[in-house]
């Protein structure tokens, strides 16, 4: 017998050697150090994300292909992106991982190829794409990054988003240009201490303006709180991969499918008449929509996105009878309106993401009667209004609203399924409700004068200032504002009937010669 | 003739005589002594002369008066109709403020829901003249005005990008109707009349101003010094636009050369790349008989936009203004250059992109405010252009802004460039800094800092050049062709000849998810 191998055998060995150096990434340092700043490393972190021994990896044999701008040549093992197919509760899900521990994550032309093919292939595959990133940013001073005949992933993000879920976990760190694809994708969620997304890092932002900033800016709460730009904080990277397994579980794989039911042992028609006691029935006493949502969700679990930002308007996924459904909610635990700019960025993006998904809009509404001032005014409520108007208007999903308390139309009720008109499937009202037109209290002789008749508000505008009883508003079906009235105990009784008659639902927008029309930015 | 018409034709010339003196001769005077036009003085202007055929003028407020004290109501405060300017058939509504100073009564929301989807259906452009002070809207006795507004944004909303609307803000507006105007694709609001507010508290003087909402909204595009003023703007606007989505703009016969070259373009950049230049000197010289069209001209100023035509095409123009800011995109511009971005595109209107930009501003304060999720808006919208789009470096192409401009990997139809023109991350001194910090550390110590910091610099500079970059036709980083300056005009028209027959698809899709 030879004790040469084979030539199979030698290329079998050269295979396991490369495999068993991936393990390693980086390096024993480099993973030490990864785990001693409290980070998981990638392939860790794809062991949490997806379901048992699912992972799939492909492109396992790539490595850089380049050198710095000085000659210098390192190893990188999968050029520090790893990529492959796994199994989120048994649903097929496309993964990237950053290896941090190689080369800072940072992207060389191989590891952006292997991002943006794999983009590619989920969408075309109709799978979600999961991103697990901790990456430096471009490898700066390799400059073979230019030449590589890449597909910039920014288009590829973009052009198929709304076909698949994007869902991306950030980490670590996300600068510069690398910054806008998590921000492009339909869910961005950070860890807590370990994150931070910056269009320049400290280093940066001093070369470039000169200001000192710390890490507290760019960070999972600063994004959370300030920008608006991060949907969930996870304390540390296995929580956060464990929230974006959950968020799967509310969407469909893509554009064409229905997201997953889940059978519960909550009875559709359970009975809620403690909601009467969480909401007073006198005005001026609030109290915390959360509650409310608890107690109409299955099992009392629902998933909130943008927790902390824009506290005044609640977005989150929940199930009602086992179908998967979105939340938008006014909190009147909470100050301010609901159409402030910020209220409106957040349901913006999030009824985006319900339409895009086939998920049905359920408004639940108590909008006190207050319209923001010249301070969001000058920042430009009325386009952003106007965005949320066009979103709703163009939803062709279900659009179910449930007025509790107070519905002004100037103070959010337009987009809150509270004016049939716009659209809305089923508005529901409570007996104790109350609706007009204008909440605003702006006496416009006082402020523009110019002609505006003396007793205008007496003799025909305060029409729309008056506050009218939903017995009132319920009697003409030529007002359209309410469907029927209902008892408190059976509101999740009737949102589920409404989900289930409405489950077909189909609508004919006019013919554009684009896929989008032009609504206010 | 017979009996049959006895008393009715008398009834129809009243109903005329009594739309004709709106809400009376009082008001009607008024009108006038505060500056403005009667709402058919302004629908006079607007359109060819005996061009207005009404609808809606035999509708009246019907309903028992709020205070018990009856009000003239003809076309219950709404005019409007179908007419022609300049030959072109659109659809128009003009709000009388002589009636119930223009607020919006059950009937007159309807006229309007109505005459949007009409102006959709016949593929017409709206025009629309508002001067109101507010809703005179019910939710009791079945009355069904809310119903009417609410579908009258609705309609907006679903005929949006099917046909252009552009409206004028000549007197007040606020309440709900305050998201009329805000809807329209162009808004030209009256520089002492206009006031535009959802009905929330006024501090300021200015608030809801023309200038308010051209400085520091974003919500108007022109503004006009009279009514006048106002509707020959609209008409100037109109004539860079189509009839609807499905058609192109009109061109017009020009006498200004597409070969003309220009030397003058050689002598607009400062020699010392950290000074700045003002973008109009080099639009100027470049668009037909150097029309240049802008809007939104004081509402972030270092992004500029606006229509022009190029050999007798409309070409729909965005350009950074390097006098302003160095050309950041911040914020504003990001929403300035998205909306109307979606509205050429949405029109098939070429989109020309002129480059010359230090990138997006880092820093708190505009991290604070969500600069990245701007970028993203950015980056998304340009992604799903399927319009000609030409691209044209002038200096720098730095960061996120190279990217959302259309760089080569954008998908843009054309990326030409002056051979002046650097593309980069960041520009050198920071990349410099950043990659070699450790080796300036050592130089430093060594007494050498400023002359490796200066070679290093001048290596990158010149690695960024686009003569380099340009040599990988793979790279984002490049340019198809580099132009001699003098030649832009030339091939800006080339490049729309090249182009004037594309296709483009994108995924199918129910919609995209948009930063916000």
């Amino acid at each position: 017998m030879s004790t040469t191998p084979t030539r199979m055998e030698a290329a079998l060995q050269r295979l396991r050697e490369i495999q068993e150096k991936n393990l390693l990434g980086g390096g024993q340092k480099h993973i030490e150090r990864q785990h001693s700043r409290g980070k998981l490393t990638a392939r860790e972190r794809i062991d949490l994300l997806v379901d048992p021994g699912s992972f799939v990896e492909i492109g396992s044999c790539v490595s850089t292909t380049g050198a710095r701008m000085d000659g210098r040549t390192s190893d990188a093992p999968c050029d520090g992106g790893i990529i492959g197919t796994g199994k989120i509760d048994g649903r097929t899900v496309a993964v990237y991982a950053s290896d941090f521990t190689v080369l800072g994550g940072s992207l060389g032309t191989q590891h952006i190829q292997k991002c943006a093919e794999l983009i590619t292939m989920a969408a075309e595959w109709g799978i979600p794409m999961m991103w697990l990133l901790d990456s430096s940013g471009g490898r700066l001073g390799y400059s073979d990054v230019m030449l590589a005949g890449i597909d910039w992933y920014f288009c590829m993000i973009s052009r198929f988003s709304g076909l698949i879920p994007q869902i991306n976990v950030l980490m670590g760190p996300c600068i510069a240009g690398q910054a806008y694809a998590p921000t492009l994708c339909d869910f961005l969620l950070m860890s807590r201490e370990t994150s931070n997304l910056w269009l320049a890092g400290p280093r940066q932002a001093k070369a470039a303006t000169s200001e000192e900033i710390d890490r507290s800016v760019g960070s999972a709460d600063y994004h959370m709180v300030h920008s608006g730009t991060c949907d969930v904080v996870g304390n540390d990277d296995a929580e956060s991969i464990a929230k974006a397994r959950e968020l799967v579980g509310y969407l469909p794989s893509n554009c064409r499918e229905k997201p997953p039911r889940k059978e519960s042992s909550d009875d559709p028609a359970r009975l809620v008449g403690e909601l009467a006691r969480i909401i007073p029935d006198e005005f001026e006493r609030s109290y915390d929509m959360h509650d409310v949502i608890r107690v109409l969700a299955d099992d009392g679990h629902y998933y909130e996105i943008k927790d902390q930002y824009a506290r005044n308007l609640i977005c989150c996924f929940a199930r009602l009878g086992g179908e998967v459904v979105g939340f938008v909610a006014s909190n009147p635990g909470e100050p301010g309106s609901i159409l402030e700019i910020n209220s409106c960025d957040k349901y913006y993006r999030f009824i985006q993401v319900l339409d895009a998904y086939n998920i049905p809009l359920v408004n639940l509404v108590d909008t006190p009667p207050f319209v923001p001032g010249e301070e969001e005014e000058a920042k430009g409520l009325l386009r952003h209004f106007g965005k949320i108007l066009d979103a709703y208007a163009t939803a062709t999903i279900p659009k179910i609203s449930v007025v509790f308390r107070e519905c002004y139309c100037d103070a959010g009720g337009m987009i809150m399924g509270g004016a049939k008109g716009m659209g809305g499937d089923l508005c529901y009202a409570w007996p104790i409700a109350r609706f007009a037109v204008e909440a605003s209290e702006l006496d416009l002789r006082a402020v523009y004068g110019r002609g505006v008749e003396e007793d205008a508000y007496e003799g025909y505008l305060n029409r729309s200032r008056e506050k009218v009883d939903v017995f009132d508003a319920a009697r003409g079906y030529t007002t359209q504002i309410v469907d029927e009235i209902i008892q408190p105990k059976d509101t999740r009784i009737k949102l589920i009937e409404a989900l289930e008659v409405t489950r077909n639902r189909s609508e004919k927008l006019p013919r554009r010669a684009k896929m989008h029309g032009t609504p206010p930015t | 003739m017979g009996t049959w018409m006895d008393g009715y034709l008398e009834r129809l010339e009243a109903n005329r005589r009594e739309n004709l003196s709106g809400g009376g001769q009082d008001r009607i005077d008024l009108q006038h002594s505060l500056g403005k036009l009667t709402a058919r003085e302004r629908i006079e202007k607007l359109l060819d002369p005996g061009s207005f055929d009404e609808i809606g003028s035999l509708v009246r407020d019907s309903r028992p008066p709020y205070d018990g004290q009856a009000r003239p109501s003809p076309g219950e405060g709404v005019v409007m109709g179908f007419g022609k300017v300049n030959g072109r058939p659109v659809m128009l509504f003009s709000m009388d403020f002589t009636v119930m100073s223009g607020s919006l009564g059950d009937q007159a929301a309807w006229k309007l829901s109505d005459l949007v989807v009409m102006a959709g259906k016949r593929r017409l452009p709206l025009i629309g003249m508002i001067d109101s002070a507010g809703e005179r809207l019910s939710l009791r006795d079945g009355n069904s005005g809310v119903n009417g507004l609410s579908r009258l944004l609705r309609n907006l909303s679903l005929y949006s990008g099917v046909t252009p609307r552009i409206m004028l803000l000549l007197g007040p507006c606020t309440g709900t109707m305050a998201m009329v105007p805000a809807m329209a694709d162009f808004l030209i609001i009256h520089r002492e009349t206009g006031f535009l507010s959802l009905g929330g508290e006024v501090e300021s003087e200015n608030a809801g101003t023309a200038e308010f909402h051209m400085e520091k909204s974003g919500q108007c595009d022109l503004i006009a010094e009279s009514d006048e003023d106002a509707i020959d703007k609209a008409k100037q606007l109109l004539d860079y636009l189509p009839q609807s989505c499905f058609e192109k703009p009109a061109p017009v016969e020009t006498s200004d050369d597409p070969a003309r070259r220009e030397e003058i373009l050689l002598d607009v950049m400062p020699d010392n790349p950290k000074f700045t230049y003002d973008i109009h000197d080099i639009l100027d010289q470049i668009v037909d008989d150097g029309e240049f069209f802008e809007l939104k001209e004081d509402y972030a100023t270092h992004l500029v936009i606006g229509f022009a035509r190029f050999g007798g095409h409309v070409v729909g123009i965005t350009a950074n203004n390097p006098d302003e800011m160095s050309g950041v995109f911040e914020i504003d511009s990001s929403d300035k250059y998205d909306r109307f971005i979606m509205f050429l595109d949405a029109f098939s209107i070429p989109l020309l992109t002129l480059v010359d930009s230090t990138a997006y501003v880092p820093g708190d304060k505009w991290e604070r405010l969500g600069i990245i999720r701007h970028g993203a808006k950015n980056l998304l919208t340009y992604s799903h252009l399927t319009t000609q789009k030409i691209t044209i470096v002038l200096r720098r192409a730095y960061g996120g802004t190279n990217i959302v401009m259309g760089c080569a990997q954008m998908n843009p139809d054309f990326v030409l460039g002056w051979p002046t023109g650097e593309f980069a991350p960041t520009g050198p001194e920071t990349v410099v800094e950043a990659v070699f910090h450790k080796e300036l550390e050592k130089a430093r110590e060594q007494g050498k800092y400023q002359e490796l910091y200066d070679s290093m610099v001048n290596v990158v500079r010149q690695q960024m050049s686009v003569l380099n970059l340009s040599k990988h036709w793979t790279s984002y980083y490049m340019l198809q062709e580099a132009i001699d300056p003098r030649d832009t005009r030339p091939a800006i028209i080339k490049a729309l000849e090249a182009t004037a027959n594309k296709r483009e698809e994108l995924p199918e899709k129910r919609r995209y998810v948009k930063p916000a």
